[in-house]
């Protein structure tokens, strides 16, 4: 008779890493995108995971441009575009010289700085959320559609919301070198190279687009949709950096290229 | 493997954390200040010719003023407005049925004085026969001394009045000749050839003579070969304009025509002080501006008539091959002088102005040429802060560009035309200056502003 083999221990199933705590996955998104993106998929949805880097990317966006335009450079770069803009509408007839120094006017009493503070502030709480669900829809989309993937719409709020942390690292970089070089558009992008930045210049505006935190962000999305669809990280890369090429041309080809900034 | 995940995950934080530190620290500590969009050129030599602009009106060089000098009823004008006169033509008849009558009573008046002195004449011969006669029989005694003086005393009685009745033809003469003299004042005649330029009167209406009053004007005679322009200048331009200086003028009744002028006279007083009182009433003359009447005589011949506008260049003054720049360089600005006082022998535009200072003030000396920020104590504090208080004074200045800010320099500015000034002092050929635009600098250049180049824009070339 066969000795009694001892019953085997059951292996035990590796479970995932415990989940990080909040503040661990904001770090995290910056440092282990992969790894994080696994324990999102894996876990529950939740809500703060969107929301806070949201408030967050929102509050650091109020006081990059409550700093912004308080700078002297800033602000007379800004007198001069307005004054520029209103120069083409005179030259084109579209109003006359007197229309234009009653504009120049008002804007000095009731645009100053304060008040351009304010309306950027709102804006950029504004598109803080839209961006998110905007990104979020696309994710969704894109890995419908081309990664033939179906995954949960708020999971993809929450790489999403979580992604934006790069844009808000972006945007303190960007407020810095703003104040440093003195000009609105001196973000980490090839637009520090143009000393006399147009708005209306195509090639300003795709060297602008040229942004190191962009291509950041969009990897860390990319990444994120590999994730939830379990598509290979080349397959979403080229399916989300299309979406944001095809994007930025877009609005660049249609004369909205400063939204993209 | 947590291992070498955390060591990766503080190189990225760190990395990070450096670069947001450093951009901090260089954002906190670099100085940053608007740059100004200008425009630039450079200085230049031009001829400029400085041109005093004017308005006013056109009238005849000659222009007489027909005023009656005996009243009364016209009655006969046989001249119209724009009719051509010669000289000697008849102009006005006034009613001289008053004047004949008047002429007619010194007449005989004077006859009657004739007469009497005629009769005077007589009466002397008379008086004088009889005192001869009367004397010898007196002197032979066989007249009473009472009886002779009364026949003296006749005698020089038609003396004296013999001698009266010549002074009353005298006078009745002089009556005679006053009254024809006022008879032929009823006739007037043009003094000149020319146009009627203006008839006030009509046949039949009444008028006053000038002897005693004022004199309705009747007609204005104008010679209309020799036309002036009587232009009004500002007392800040009316000390530059000399008789002799040429002006193009501008007729608004003959545009796209420009004729020639020159300077024949300019008024010594203005045109308020010409008034009794000196300023007319009212506050509002004395709101206006002082203006001096300069007349600027036309050669070129034309159609023109008195009152027409007529706007003049006047060339006050040239300047051939002279440093200039153009007129939006030149601003206003408080310059402090670089240094207070420079030492003696030293060049410079500033020594001339510094060092009669110094010579008045000699313990300053010492203590400026140290440093501009030095402050002499005791009694020579008083003369810094006089210093100090000169060295606010606004001056011309214009910006130099050097490089990526600019420099202002003050001026000494010349004459001046539509587009450049003239820079006597301050200024070399071939420096770039700022031209435009206009608010950066009539506002916003300073000395040591950093500046870019750009286009020139609407609101920024403006003056």
């Amino acid at each position: 008779m066969d000795p009694v083999q001892p019953i085997p221990e059951p292996q035990s199933v590796t479970a995932p890493a415990p989940v990080n705590s909040l503040p661990g996955r904001l770090l995290n998104v910056i440092a282990a995108p992969g790894e994080l993106f696994d324990e999102i998929k894996a876990s529950p949805a939740s809500v703060a995971n969107w929301l806070v880097p949201v408030l967050l990317f929102a509050i650091i966006g109020v006081i990059s441009v409550c700093i912004m335009f308080t700078q002297p450079a800033i602000q007379q770069t800004i007198r001069d575009q307005q004054v520029k803009a209103l120069d083409k509408r005179v030259q084109q007839g579209k109003m006359t010289q007197a229309q234009e120094d009653q504009a120049l006017q008002v804007m000095d009493k009731f645009m100053g700085p304060k008040m351009l503070a304010v309306f950027g502030s709102f804006g950029v709480v504004t598109n803080s959320f839209i961006s998110v669900f905007w990104w979020a829809l696309v994710l969704w989309l894109c890995g419908r559609w081309f990664l033939k993937a179906r995954f949960d719409y708020l999971k993809a709020a929450e790489v999403a919301g979580l992604s934006s942390v790069i844009m808000t690292l972006g945007m303190v970089i960007g407020t810095l070198l703003c104040v440093i070089v003195g000009r609105l558009n001196a973000g980490p992008s090839l637009a520090l190279l143009v000393t006399d930045f147009d708005l209306s210049n195509r090639v300003h505006l795709l060297l602008g687009a040229a942004n190191a935190i962009y291509f950041w962000h969009t990897a860390i999305l990319a990444i994120g949709l590999a994730k939830l669809s379990g598509a290979s990280t080349a397959r979403a890369m080229l399916v989300v950096f299309a979406y944001w090429v095809l994007i930025e041309l877009l609005f660049i080809a249609v004369g909205l290229g400063q939204w993209t900034l | 493997m947590a291992k070498p995940n955390k060591r990766r995950k503080i190189i990225i934080f760190s990395v990070i954390g450096l670069v947001l530190a450093a951009l901090t620290l260089l954002a906190v500590f670099k100085k940053r200040a608007p740059l100004i969009t200008v425009q630039t050129e450079k200085v230049s030599r031009h001829s400029l010719t400085n041109i005093v602009v004017a308005n006013g009106k056109i009238q005849p060089v000659l222009q007489v003023t027909i005023s009656p000098e005996v009243s009364g009823e016209i009655i006969e004008l046989p001249v119209k407005e724009g009719q051509h006169v010669t000289k000697g033509d008849l102009l006005v008849k006034i009613n001289p049925d008053i004047y004949i009558a008047a002429t007619n009573q010194a007449m005989a008046g004077y006859e009657s004085s004739l007469a009497t002195r005629a009769s005077a004449t007589a009466n002397l011969e008379k008086a004088e026969a009889d005192f001869d006669r009367n004397q010898e029989l007196f002197n032979r005694k066989l007249l009473s001394e009472s009886d002779f003086i009364a026949f003296k005393s006749a005698r020089d009685v038609a003396k004296a009045q013999l001698d009266s009745a010549n002074d009353q033809v005298n006078v009745s003469r002089a009556n005679l000749d006053s009254a024809r003299e006022q008879l032929e004042r009823t006739t007037i005649v043009s003094p000149l050839d020319g146009t009627v330029s203006r008839l006030n009167s009509q046949v039949g209406e009444r008028v006053l003579g000038t002897v005693q009053n004022a004199g309705t004007e009747i007609m204005v005679i104008s010679d209309m070969n020799h036309m002036e322009a009587r232009v009004d200048v500002g007392e800040m331009d009316v000390v530059g304009i000399k008789p002799g200086q040429t002006a193009r003028l501008e007729v608004d009744a003959f545009k796209d025509r420009k004729f020639a002028g020159v300077v024949t006279n300019v008024a010594s007083s203005s045109k308020d002080s010409n008034s009794p009182q000196g300023y007319s009433s009212g506050n509002s003359q004395s709101q206006e501006a002082t203006k001096f009447q300069v007349r600027i005589r036309l050669l070129d011949k034309e159609d023109f008539r008195p009152g027409m506008s007529v706007s003049a260049d006047i060339e006050t003054s040239y300047r051939t091959n002279a440093l200039t720049v153009p007129l939006a360089s030149v601003t206003t600005r408080s310059v402090a002088p670089k240094k207070m006082i420079d030492p003696p022998g030293a060049g410079g535009t500033n020594a001339t102005a510094t060092t009669n200072l110094a010579a008045s003030k000699t313990s300053v000396t010492n203590a400026a040429s140290s440093g501009t920020n030095v402050l002499p104590s005791g009694t020579n504090a008083m003369a810094s802060a006089a210093k100090g208080k000169e060295a606010a004074k606004p001056t011309d200045v214009v910006f130099i560009v050097k490089g990526d800010h600019v420099e202002a320099v003050p001026v000494k500015i010349g004459i001046c035309d539509d587009s450049y000034w003239e820079i006597t002092d301050g200024l070399t050929n071939g420096e770039e200056i700022v031209s435009g635009g206009y608010r950066a600098i009539s506002r916003d250049l300073q000395d040591g502003s950093k500046i870019k180049k750009g286009v020139a824009t609407a609101e920024t070339a403006k003056p």
